[in-house]
């Protein structure tokens, strides 16, 4: 316990709870079971890149170990199994969506709007919390399934 | 047994003017900085029921013991001279509460009362505190009884940021009990702002308490929370975001300038995920370092160096 104000990003370690979270409650296809389990940042979100890579060095998702990787633009990204869009890249969804077309990838967002635009969980804040929208048709079109418990959590939008 | 008489006479008068002398000579040696001579002469003067109700000896004997005190014993804190002298000026108030021994007597016990605020000051760390704060309760009582009036208002608060400062540091290095000290740090904040609402440091320093408590748990959060608790936790940590926040605005309203407080506001929105109005605390803090005007932060430190 410190007595000085401590400069850290309470949110991005939030959120890398709740993606750890997801890796539980969202079914990927069994042939992407394999291997590492990759998680992309589209663009530069240091706070939740630092916090991702230290939640890598203790935790896996079913013995599979996690890559974490910052794609600098639609043109890098390799399909990951999750997709993180922060709000600064909101305007390079629509992109990342045509690229992933057909591809086992949770996309993930943070503004508000987007859970609707094609993005599959949105992050948005609720009384000064971070809860998560759904788009079930949005995960579905990735091949992937989720979870009643994740549903039971979430905010829906069709 | 006229003869007698004559020497019984004389004897009397001897007696009598060895006695005069004792007082007369203290004072001569007290005059000539001669303090142990002085103090021979004293002892055996306030044992005379010549002198012993007499305000001027224990005027007399309380400098003799001060001067001691000076040559002698100025660095220890339990000095017995200093103890002594300060007695002796009391004796001196309680045979003459008004007059000019008595004005003379409270200079005394004030310039005495001082010293032993001065050594609580310098001692007042994280290994001598309890003895610091003896002391400096000594020194009131001492300073009240020389001068009821006596405001110790502004030493108090002083005195109760220094011992919640000490607590923070004690936090810092028995890391054990950091819980423990963190939480006397914050009983004392809030003394200090029971005395003064005011008071900047108070304000900021509960405001940041509040808002490490949250961090401190979300940075022990495992990742493997689950999500019911997570949002448990969520709502655990925005009641202290927002228990921090009061504090940490009036701390900015008794001085926008304050870098530490801009900081500490943006950082508590922002946990608070009001993004907006931490990007205005963020801008301002901006403006002011881009302003070339030294932040009151700089200031202060800048005084310390100089001192």
């Amino acid at each position: 316990m410190k007595s000085d104000y401590q400069k850290v990003d309470t949110n991005a370690k939030i959120k890398s709870v709740f993606i750890y979270n997801f890796t539980k409650y969202i079914e990927w296809p069994s042939e992407d079971q394999v291997g590492e389990f990759k998680i992309g940042i589209l663009g530069k979100d240091i706070p939740l890149y630092t916090e991702l890579e230290k939640m890598s060095k203790v935790k896996k998702v079913a013995n599979r170990t996690f890559s974490i990787i910052s794609f600098e633009g639609i043109a890098e990204i390799d399909q990951p199994h999750i997709l993180y869009i922060p709000a600064d890249n909101t305007e390079l969804l629509k992109e990342a969506i045509n690229k992933l077309k057909g591809k086992s990838t949770l996309i993930v967002t943070e503004k508000p709007g987007m859970a609707k635009q094609g993005s599959a969980i949105n992050f948005v804040i609720v009384g000064n919390t971070q809860k998560f929208e759904l788009n079930k048709a949005n995960v579905s079109k990735h091949n992937l399934k989720v979870a009643s418990l994740l549903e039971n959590l979430a905010v829906i939008v069709n | 047994m006229k003869k007698i008489i004559y020497i019984l006479v004389f004897l009397f008068s001897m007696t009598t003017a060895f006695s005069q002398n004792k007082l007369i000579n203290a004072k001569y040696f007290l005059q000539q900085e001669e303090f142990v001579k002085a103090k021979e002469l004293i002892d055996a003067a306030v044992v005379d029921s010549m002198f012993y109700d007499l305000p001027a000896t224990w005027y007399i004997k309380g400098h003799i013991y001060k001067g001691l005190f000076k040559e002698n014993e100025s660095d220890d804190l339990n000095s017995p001279s200093r103890v002594t002298a300060i007695n002796d000026f009391k004796k001196c108030i309680e045979l003459e509460p008004e007059g000019q021994y008595a004005e003379s007597a409270k200079k005394g016990i004030s310039y005495l009362a001082t010293t032993i605020y001065n050594q609580a000051a310098s001692i007042f760390n994280e290994k001598t505190y309890s003895t610091a704060i003896s002391a400096y309760e000594f020194h009131k009582e001492v300073m009240r009884y020389a001068y009821p009036e006596t405001d110790f208002l502004d030493k108090d608060i002083m005195f109760k940021l220094r011992m919640a400062s000490i607590y923070n540091i004690l936090a810092e290095k028995d890391t054990l009990n950091a819980k423990v000290h963190i939480e006397a740090a914050e009983e004392v904040y809030k003394e200090v702002l029971l005395l003064d609402s005011n008071n900047r440091s108070a304000n900021y320093n509960l405001g940041i308490i509040y808002y490490n408590q949250g961090v401190d748990i979300v940075n022990n959060m495992d990742y493997n929370l689950d999500l019911m608790e997570l949002t448990i936790i969520q709502d655990e940590i925005i009641v202290l975001f927002r228990k921090s926040l009061p504090y940490m605005k009036k701390a900015y309203d008794l001085n926008p300038t304050r870098k530490e407080t801009l900081i500490g506001l943006q950082g508590i929105y922002f946990s608070l995920n009001d993004m907006p109005k931490s990007e205005l605390f963020k801008k301002e803090l901006e403006m002011l370092e881009g302003s070339g005007k030294p932040t009151q932060d700089e200031e202060i430190d800048e005084e310390v160096q100089d001192k």
